[in-house]
């Protein structure tokens, strides 16, 4: 099966969230064939469907000082933090043709983080009662979905190099007691975004089984 | 000790009343005086403020019916005594209404602070959501702050046209979509309900207005003298009780097996609001001068535009006047929809110049169209007709109505 790839650079959450109901609805369609978003946000708090607002623990006064823009969505899960180093993948997939297994899915992006991490040495792990990839009990990727009609959007946010202080100013996925780290953390280096993009994108092959095609030809923002 | 939320008695005959929204989310801190619940009776929607500053505990959910005196709600002073009345299993707890107005004055020592944190109402995060707004970029004008409705459609009417891509719905792109909800909801349900359940004819035709411009005008002209302003309205709201008097089965209802015809005559006169139409009632109308009547409709007609109507004002009508020349005058009919439980409503459109015949000449005539509907399970033509005649004649020859 053929997976097409999309490197749409630093986009806000808003065009992007636009750009993937479009997708969705051309993916529902057959118009298109299964589609990967991969981008960096701008600074951005988005709270989920079962997110509490309790959550962002600062006001808006201190988001519009950090320029952090706050968005509620539609996507499962609690609070996350976006921002520029933290790599994001918005799988469009049908799983019509998956056998309809949500919980295969979630299991399936995880596993793709887990071993785009072990290609740099680092172990990380799933907490089976929350979706999400772990290291040492600091969370390093975080998972949420929407589902409609059995074709997915949303998806990944993988810490490479974002600024963490941001990741103080909520408690992420609803957690008062954890925190998240990243692969710079991790590692006391700086790894290129490219770099992480692209392993992502070879274990995404194997693990779902598509032969990937890069492409540049899309546009975030034009709608019909 | 908790404060309660109760269901009002707001009218006569209100015995229950429907839940339409929570303004505020189980939990959320509430203020003293802010509006706390939107609660619906007899087509009037109603708003019911805090009565003192605390822990929202919703014990009713929205969309349920709810009888009067019965406790919806409780405000809890403190986070401890929410997480108290939260683990209690659920009541019932009524009161007489009128008791719960007393409530303990504020808690002595530290007031439970509100949080720094940004709050949100449900129907604002949900339209926030559907529209992707930034939140960080709202300004929120409730209470402490808080983001409600009206600041996130402040938002949305001054964002730019950003193309978003519409949902699609059986191949027609959605341009908004809205919870048919309150006033809305209990129009459709109405009218829906009234053309299902009875016979509805209607009977059209027009009256020539010469004679009535020329009195209302010496109305006008007297106003210091007469107190008050008289309209159209206000004549036929009079002329109609008259002749309501004279074929009383217009006057009544079909109820079970039973024709009721009734001893009052209540005649009501529909408003358009912004958000659908209500009917205030001019009670006993056969009762009163077109000095009083004029007086009430007026009354009635300011309460409405403001919100202001009580459950009293809009129940016990008898029959309906609905003026359709109010949007804009021309020779325009329309099979009006009866207002249950009446058996009869009349429509008066605008009054426009037409070339009429008069004894065998062309003349020019200022013409008003009528619509009469009524209910063929109990009003037969010859009726509806000789009804309309006798109507007509008054308002054609307004000086029969001297004797």
């Amino acid at each position: 099966m053929l997976c097409v790839v999309y490197w749409l650079g630093l986009v806000g959450y808003k065009e992007a969230y636009h750009l993937q109901r479009k997708l969705l609805r051309q993916r529902f369609d057959g118009e298109i064939k299964d589609t990967i978003l991969l981008l960096e946000h701008l600074p951005t708090i988005t709270i989920g469907k079962s997110g509490k607002l309790e959550n962002v623990l600062v006001s808006q006064a201190q988001l519009a000082e950090e320029g952090i823009s706050l968005f509620f969505t539609d996507r499962g899960g609690d609070v996350t933090y976006h921002g520029p180093g933290q790599l994001v993948a918005y799988p469009i997939i049908d799983l019509r043709q998956r056998g309809r297994d949500i919980h295969q899915y979630v299991h399936d992006l995880e596993e793709v983080v887990i071993r785009t991490l072990s290609s740099f040495s680092i172990g990380a792990d799933r907490d089976d009662s929350h979706a999400g990839v772990w290291v040492k009990g600091e969370e390093i990727a975080a998972i949420g979905l929407s589902i409609k009609r059995w074709i997915t959007m949303h998806g990944i946010a993988l810490n490479v190099n974002p600024k963490l202080e941001h990741f103080s100013f909520i408690n992420p996925c609803g957690f008062s007691n954890r925190r998240a780290t990243s692969i710079s953390k991790l590692l006391s280096q700086n790894v290129p975004m490219e770099e992480v993009m692209h392993r992502l994108i070879v274990h995404f092959s194997d693990v779902f089984n598509v032969h990937i095609e890069w492409d540049s030809g899309i546009l975030v923002g034009s709608c019909p | 000790m908790a404060a309660y939320i109760t269901i009002p008695k707001l009218g006569q005959v209100t015995t229950e009343a429907t839940l339409v929204e929570w303004k505020a989310k189980e939990g959320d801190w509430v203020e003293k005086g802010s509006v706390v619940l939107k609660i619906e009776t007899e087509k009037i929607e109603w708003d019911i403020e805090a009565e003192a500053s605390g822990f929202l505990h919703i014990l009713v959910e929205e969309d349920s019916k709810a009888p009067v005196g019965r406790v919806v709600g409780l405000i809890a002073e403190t986070k401890e005594e929410l997480e108290t009345l939260k683990k209690e299993p659920p009541r019932q707890i009524f009161t007489t209404v009128g008791e719960a107005e007393k409530m303990p004055a504020e808690v002595s020592g530290a007031e439970p602070k509100p949080r720094e944190h940004i709050r949100i109402s449900p129907v604002a995060r949900k339209t926030a959501e559907e529209h992707m707004i930034d939140i960080t970029k709202i300004v929120g004008t409730g209470p402490g702050g808080r983001i409600v409705m009206e600041d996130i459609e402040k938002a949305l009417a001054t964002k730019e046209k950003a193309e978003v891509p519409s949902e699609v719905y059986q191949g027609k792109r959605v341009k908004a979509s809205i919870p048919l909800k309150g006033m809305r909801r209990v129009i459709a349900e109405h009218m829906h309900r009234s053309l299902a359940e009875s016979a509805q004819v209607t009977t059209m035709g027009e009256i020539d207005m010469t004679e009535l411009i020329n009195l209302r005008k010496g109305l006008l002209a007297r106003e210091d003298v007469i107190g008050t302003r008289i309209t159209y309205t206000d004549i036929f709201v009079f002329i109609v009780a008259k002749v309501l008097k004279e074929k009383p089965m217009v006057n009544s209802s079909l109820l079970g097996n039973e024709i009721k015809i009734w001893e009052d005559i209540n005649i009501g006169v529909a408003v358009a609001l912004e958000e659908g139409l209500i009917v205030p009632v001019i009670k006993n109308a056969d009762q009163k001068s077109i000095v009083e009547i004029s007086k009430s409709v007026r009354t009635l007609t300011e309460k409405a535009r403001k919100g202001k109507l009580l459950p009293d004002d809009v129940t016990g009508g008898t029959f309906t006047i609905t003026n359709l020349g109010a949007a804009g005058a021309g020779w325009r009919f329309e099979t009006a929809i009866i207002n249950q439980p009446e058996v009869a409503i009349l429509g008066t459109g605008g009054i426009a110049d037409r070339a009429v015949v008069r004894d065998g000449q062309i003349v020019i005539r200022p013409i008003m169209t009528y619509s009469l509907t009524y209910d063929h399970r109990v009003i037969d033509g010859a009726l509806a007709v000789q009804f309309m005649t006798r109507v007509i004649e008054l308002l054609e020859t307004p000086g029969l109505v001297l004797p």
